[in-house]
């Protein structure tokens, strides 16, 4: 039953910090 | 080390570069072994079973929040003092990934807290601070972001970050200083940890991935704003 805290919290943070690298890979390669 | 000679952001440019590269490789690394050590190594908590291994990020990225804005602050003070470019970037650099750990310190503390609690949110003074805190980010993001001259954006967004520092010691000390629902410190310089040695190190290898991912992150958005600046 718990098991969809843990799930929600470990996926949602590392969905958030992958998509802070992607958004920063796509910002460098406009910026070349 | 050319203090100096590094202050321009020019010159610093490829030494970010490679800070970051190095810091990337860290964080992915110690994240693997973090997993590693929160979901098999570490038991399941006598009290709290499975939902407890929350914590492994959970209080990581707290510790990460609170340190990225006093960094953030002192970056924004020495470009306040000295007038250097750089600095003032830094602090620029810093403030989204810093948001992100507040935010995620929050998330995770609320997924927690519904099975442990029975309550998602509660106003009690540590949840509060901290979602000041992350109030103070996104007023910080936003403030340099509404002024065009960039050396008037970065002294508006200096002085509201060094202001917001006062919220910090509020946050860490909030648990003491008020009947919280949210427990005291369970890691502390001076006292025995109250936890399994395995949990403990489960979490100071989480917050270690989590300070190489901040360094990585906010060199490669410094390298993006430097470049933009130019």
């Amino acid at each position: 039953m718990n098991d969809v805290y843990i799930w929600g919290s470990y996926l949602v943070t590392f969905a958030l910090l992958a998509a802070e690298v992607a958004l920063l890979a796509r910002r460098a390669r406009k910026g070349k | 080390m050319k203090w100096f000679w590094y202050a321009s952001p020019q010159t610093f440019l490829p030494l970010a570069g490679t800070i970051a590269r190095w810091c990337a490789l860290a964080a992915a690394l110690l994240t693997a072994a973090g997993l590693y050590i929160g979901f098999v190594v570490a038991p399941t908590d006598a009290q709290q079973g499975e939902v407890y291994r929350i914590i492994f990020i959970h209080v990581p990225a707290a510790w990460m929040s609170m340190f990225l804005y006093l960094v953030m602050a002192f970056w924004a003070a020495l470009g306040l003092a000295l007038n250097t470019r750089l600095s003032a970037m830094m602090a620029a650099a810093l403030a989204p990934t810093g948001a992100l750990f507040t935010f995620i310190a929050l998330w995770t503390g609320s997924l927690w807290g519904k099975p442990t609690w029975g309550t998602y949110w509660v106003w009690d003074a540590r949840l509060t601070s901290e979602l000041i805190l992350l109030f103070l980010y996104l007023g910080f993001i936003a403030l340099r972001a509404a002024i065009d001259d960039p050396r008037r954006a970065d002294r508006a967004a200096g002085v509201l970050a060094i202001v917001g520092v006062v919220n910090v010691p509020i946050i860490y000390y909030s648990v003491q200083w008020w009947n919280t629902l949210h427990q005291g410190a369970s890691v502390s310089f001076t006292r025995a940890p109250t936890m399994a040695a395995t949990m403990l190190a489960g979490m100071i290898v989480m917050a270690a991935a989590f300070w190489m991912y901040s360094i990585a992150v906010s060199l490669f958005r410094l390298r993006c704003m430097i470049r933009e600046s130019a």
